[in-house]
């Protein structure tokens, strides 16, 4: 070995130096390290094993044995149901009898109404139905794991100390920040896309290879009310969110387990507890789960205890589609704000 | 003089948990342009942090920072392509090969892909490319953090204690490296608390102590503002030759059986002696050194860590 690293360049110096580079040219670098870190296959695969557990589930539960076997048993509870509602009829007379109260009421007539097969969750198997049902299911667990391959991006380039070595080759904080917002935004839709992609396959071959014979008569399942492709959108948003807000929460706390920390601390304290046990219930309508869930589904319902002057009792409330969707992107605007300007401000070291 | 660096009263103050540690209180100093400059400093000094100022990791309070005339941090986006940096240790992702490493860095630069096989290659890590980082040893660490900074082919390069860990091979490697890229024009800024390592590479070095400036200048000028030279004497009998020397003039120290004097010509020493009957047996002259020069300067301003002084205790006859 010489002992000197370095010889004299005989080339002109502008074959040497280099020619700078875009936003989308970074963007792009961040993007492949992003592709070559062991978490992110870890997490495409962990991806591609529950999209396949959730179809294996479905298919399972559509299978047309499994179907008829439902079907028989809906029918036997259609027969049995007058008998239900005469057993019942007689103890609430029995029961009127003894306590001589004749306004007892045990409901029996709402009894001898038989749930309808949609009701039941009995119908053909249907591809965008089934997209659309694991798709819902599906959402919360791919932005967790966005958010998560967000935040060991970000947190590993502090926690091994290359951030400071980045910077020493990009010194542009808030252009550095934004390109791995960016990519860990774009890799987050990317797992989206994945596991909506996957599961449309899977539920696909599901609707072809469990087609019920002509002897089970089964109703259609309910309609999306929206085209499949929109859910789609709206559960990328999700994720890509997700990963803004993974990163963003990187570039804040610096630690990967740190933000698994909050996190997971968050999930538990503040979604567990505060938000349902304090203030009978009300806080729902702030909780990010719910507000999530309003947004993939375009709505949803709480229970709260509501006061009136005639008392307090506990009532369904909505959390509306546009709540949901102005509430995260207030949220996630926030966050991403609050980790650039951090990011701008503190020293590396 | 062309200078390659320059801070004005550069000021940083940590604050943590409520302590307040003040890191850099009003440095000024100037690397010429060309060459290698030592920037020395007991640990805990400033050394790094000043660093990290001229490189926008940290904010300073107060002061201004310049790297070819322009001003950082402000100016960063504008020169860094001129600067290549290690700061500490070398710091890159472990879980990715040498290659990957380079090839992110590159693209960060918008540097063409074939330059990392040459940096590699100059680095000999070229058979080490595929290699991840994490398996390194510190040696092949620091020739990627090399490699690295030579993707932007700098004008200034700036290493921070370079040669921490390192085998002597890799000392040398290091240090011969820092030679040839002085040679070859560029500006080297080097910070250790090393001194012997920086003595053999440094034109020019800048002394600091508690965050401020000690010291500047060529290093034959530090050494020769460090006290008038010495001689270490070797006599049979060092107690009267020491009240001889008093009684010419001399003002001699003991250093176990041998005398250490301070004189211009040291034939002086040698006739008072013969004139009393007394024979040198070893006439040595302690030649000024790095170490002694900045051991006496951070004495005069009680400085120093406590490896410092046991570094001056090793110093035999030092000016300190």
């Amino acid at each position: 070995m010489s002992e000197t690293l370095v010889s004299r360049e005989s080339r002109p110096r502008s074959e040497l130096r280099p020619s700078g580079t875009s936003f989308a040219g970074l963007v792009g670098v961040e993007v492949r390290r992003l592709w070559w870190r062991r978490l992110t296959k870890a997490v495409v695969v962990a991806v591609v094993l529950f999209t396949g557990a959730t179809i294996y589930n479905a298919y399972n539960a559509s299978s047309p044995e499994r179907l008829a076997q439902q079907l028989d048993e809906y029918r036997t509870m259609q027969e049995q149901l007058p008998r239900m509602v005469e057993d019942c009829r007689k103890q609430q007379a029995m029961e009127r009898d003894r306590s001589g109260d004749p306004t007892i009421d045990f409901g029996c007539d709402q009894q001898g109404q038989a749930p309808t097969l949609e009701q039941m969750g009995l119908s053909l198997p249907v591809a965008d139905s089934m997209t659309a049902e694991i798709a819902k299911v599906s959402a919360l667990l791919f932005a967790f794991l966005a958010l998560l391959l967000a935040a060991s991006f970000v947190g590993a380039e502090f926690s091994t100390g290359s951030m400071g070595t980045w910077l020493t080759f990009q010194p542009r904080r808030v252009r550095v920040a934004t390109s791995k917002l960016a990519a860990a935004a774009l890799g987050g839709a990317v797992l989206a896309v994945l596991g909506l992609v996957l599961t449309n396959l899977g539920a696909r071959m599901i609707a072809v290879v469990n087609r019920p014979g002509a002897g089970l008569q089964l109703p259609d399942p309910p309609a999306i009310g929206e085209p499949l492709a929109v859910l789609g959108l709206r559960v990328v948003a999700l994720t890509l969110g997700a990963g803004l807000v993974g990163a963003a929460l990187g570039l804040l706390l610096r630690h990967t387990a740190a933000i698994i920390g909050v996190v997971l601390g968050f999930a538990v304290v503040i979604e567990g507890i505060v938000v349902q046990a304090f203030f009978e219930g009300r806080l729902q309508q702030w909780s990010v789960l719910k507000n999530m869930e309003a947004f993939v589904e375009k709505g949803t319902t709480y229970f709260a205890e509501t006061c009136t002057d005639s008392g307090c009792d506990y009532a369904s409330h909505t959390i509306t589609y546009t709540h949901g969707w102005v509430y995260l992107l207030s949220l996630v605007l926030v966050i991403v704000a609050a980790g650039v300007v951090s990011f701008r401000q503190r020293d590396v070291t | 003089m062309d200078v390659a660096v320059r801070t004005t009263n550069l000021r940083k103050t940590y604050v943590s948990r409520g302590s307040r540690r003040v890191a850099v209180q009003g440095l000024s100093m100037a690397v010429p342009h060309g060459g290698v400059h030592g920037f020395l400093g007991p640990n805990g000094s400033g050394k790094t942090t000043t660093i990290r100022m001229l490189l926008g990791l940290v904010r300073p309070d107060s002061g201004t920072a310049e790297l070819f005339g322009e001003a950082v941090p402000r100016r960063l986006p504008q020169v860094m392509d001129r600067v290549g940096a290690i700061v500490e240790s070398p710091k890159f992702f472990p879980a990715f090969s040498a290659r990957q490493n380079l090839v992110l860095l590159a693209g960060a630069i918008g540097t063409p892909r074939h330059r990392v096989d040459e940096v590699l290659e100059a680095t000999h890590l070229a058979d080490r490319g595929r290699d991840r980082y994490a398996g390194f040893s510190l040696g092949m660490k620091q020739r990627l953090a090399i490699a690295a900074t030579l993707l932007k082919d700098p004008d200034l390069l700036i290493f921070d204690e370079p040669t921490n860990g390192l085998d002597p091979a890799g000392i040398r490697e290091v240090r011969d490296t820092m030679r040839s890229l002085g040679a070859q024009g560029k500006t080297v800024l080097v910070s250790s608390h090393i001194l012997a390592e920086v003595e053999q590479v440094a034109d020019t070095v800048s002394i600091i102590g508690q965050g401020a400036l000690l010291a500047e200048g060529a290093v034959s000028d530090i050494l020769g503002g460090s006290g008038v030279a010495q001689v270490r004497v070797g006599v049979a009998a060092p107690d009267r030759a020491e009240q001889v020397l008093r009684d010419a003039g001399f003002t001699p120290t003991r250093d176990g059986q041998y005398l250490v004097v301070g004189v211009e010509d040291p034939s002086a020493v040698t006739r008072a002696l013969a004139g009393h009957g007394l024979y040198v047996s070893e006439l040595v002259p302690i030649r000024p050194d790095l170490e002694s020069a900045f051991l006496a300067l951070t004495a005069d301003q009680g400085l120093g860590s406590d490896a410092d002084r046991a570094a001056g205790g090793r110093t035999t006859g030092g000016a300190a």
